[in-house]
């Protein structure tokens, strides 16, 4: 498998990304079921495979692009649930996410320029 | 009943479990009750979730399962990852024990093939006329091309892959003789070669003497490999 660029982002990083800003804002933080919903919209059969979710997360967290820690047990048990590892966007997931977003509008720009788009 | 308490739920849920426990087996324990932590998070949260939705019991099993079976390729690849950042000497002797694994197959295969190609060769000669009777070490190349095929498939389970790589010696250090012999009644092309070459017989009994110390070795590696593992295996087990 060919080595990414550093700062270059796959499409399920820049989804995660994404959907846990949104989260973010309304409730503090996310954890890895509340992100496979957001992204699979509801729709089941979209729901991101546990190995591929886990995945991703332990490699952004390690990258600096995510904040991990563990819930509260006393918030779990009276919520009667198991721990949620709470995930939050970084300011350098942030930024990444944006350099991304601007070197793609950029891309677009140029193809447009030259008749690709 | 709602479907998160259904006994459908709960056994996928079970068997994610234990897969989530097969592949982080031997990872640092933190790293490894961390992974077995948010997983059984997931399951539960997935659960809830399609229980208030009015999902079926069936249904949610399903998808637990099918998110499951389609992560298997990222779960191996995140071991790997672990293995490599936690133990650097690990992931040597991985990558030693995949190369050896590889090497020490293809000697059990090669050997079972030698051994059918010159009982191959014998039953055509027989056919043509070229041979009027079966010579006698027929019978040792068919017992020795036997013990080679039940060696490569006991290499295959990680359990007997020791047993198999010394039952492999065996014929490592006998076939080449039987089977030189025996092309030497069948085959003229090799008539010619041993012609040619009149110290084939101490090249055979070299060639499959260093193939045996070969096998041999790599018994011992997979035999010390499997010990240190063990001893870990107890020694986190007495820490939990």
């Amino acid at each position: 498998m060919p080595r990414r660029r550093p700062g270059t982002l796959l499409p399920l990083e820049v989804r995660i990304l994404e959907s846990g800003i949104a989260l973010q804002r309304a409730e503090g933080s996310f954890y890895g079921f509340g992100i496979a919903r957001e992204l699979a919209s509801g729709d089941d059969a979209s729901l991101t495979a546990h190995g591929t979710l886990y995945k991703a997360l332990n490699r952004m967290a390690s990258a600096g692009l995510l904040d991990a820690e563990w819930e509260d047990a006393q918030i779990a048990e009276d919520h009667n649930r198991p721990r949620r590892r709470l995930y939050r966007v970084t300011g350098e997931g942030a930024r990444v996410l944006a350099a991304q977003a601007r070197s793609v509008t950029q891309a677009s720009a140029s193809a447009a320029r030259i008749g690709l788009a | 009943m709602s479907a998160a308490r259904s006994r459908q739920f709960r056994t996928a849920a079970r068997l994610v479990l234990e897969w989530c426990a097969v592949y982080t087996r031997g990872l640092q324990p933190a790293v490894a009750t961390a992974r077995q932590d948010e997983i059984a998070s997931d399951l539960h949260e997935h659960a809830e979730w399609a229980s208030t939705a009015g999902w079926s019991a069936r249904r949610l099993a399903w998808s637990v399962a099918r998110r499951s079976a389609l992560g298997i390729g990222a779960d191996l690849a995140w071991r790997r990852l672990q293995q490599r950042a936690g133990d650097p000497q690990l992931a040597f002797g991985l990558r030693a024990s995949a190369a050896l694994l590889a090497a020490v197959l293809s000697t059990g295969v090669a050997l079972t093939a030698i051994g059918v190609f010159a009982i191959v060769r014998v039953i055509r000669a027989l056919q043509i006329g070229d041979l009027g009777y079966v010579p006698t070490a027929v019978f040792p190349i068919a017992f020795l091309a036997a013990v080679a095929l039940i060696g490569t498939m006991l290499i295959v389970s990680r359990r007997t892959r020791v047993l198999g790589t010394v039952l492999l010696t065996v014929p490592a250090v006998l076939l080449f003789q039987f089977v030189g012999s025996i092309l030497w009644r069948v085959s003229a092309s090799t008539v010619v070669a041993f012609n040619s070459a009149p110290w084939w017989a101490t090249a055979a009994w070299v060639a499959g003497a260093g193939l045996a110390v070969f096998l041999f070795a790599a018994a011992a590696f997979w035999w010390s490999t499997d010990r240190r593992s063990s001893a870990a295996d107890r020694k986190e087990a007495t820490h939990v």
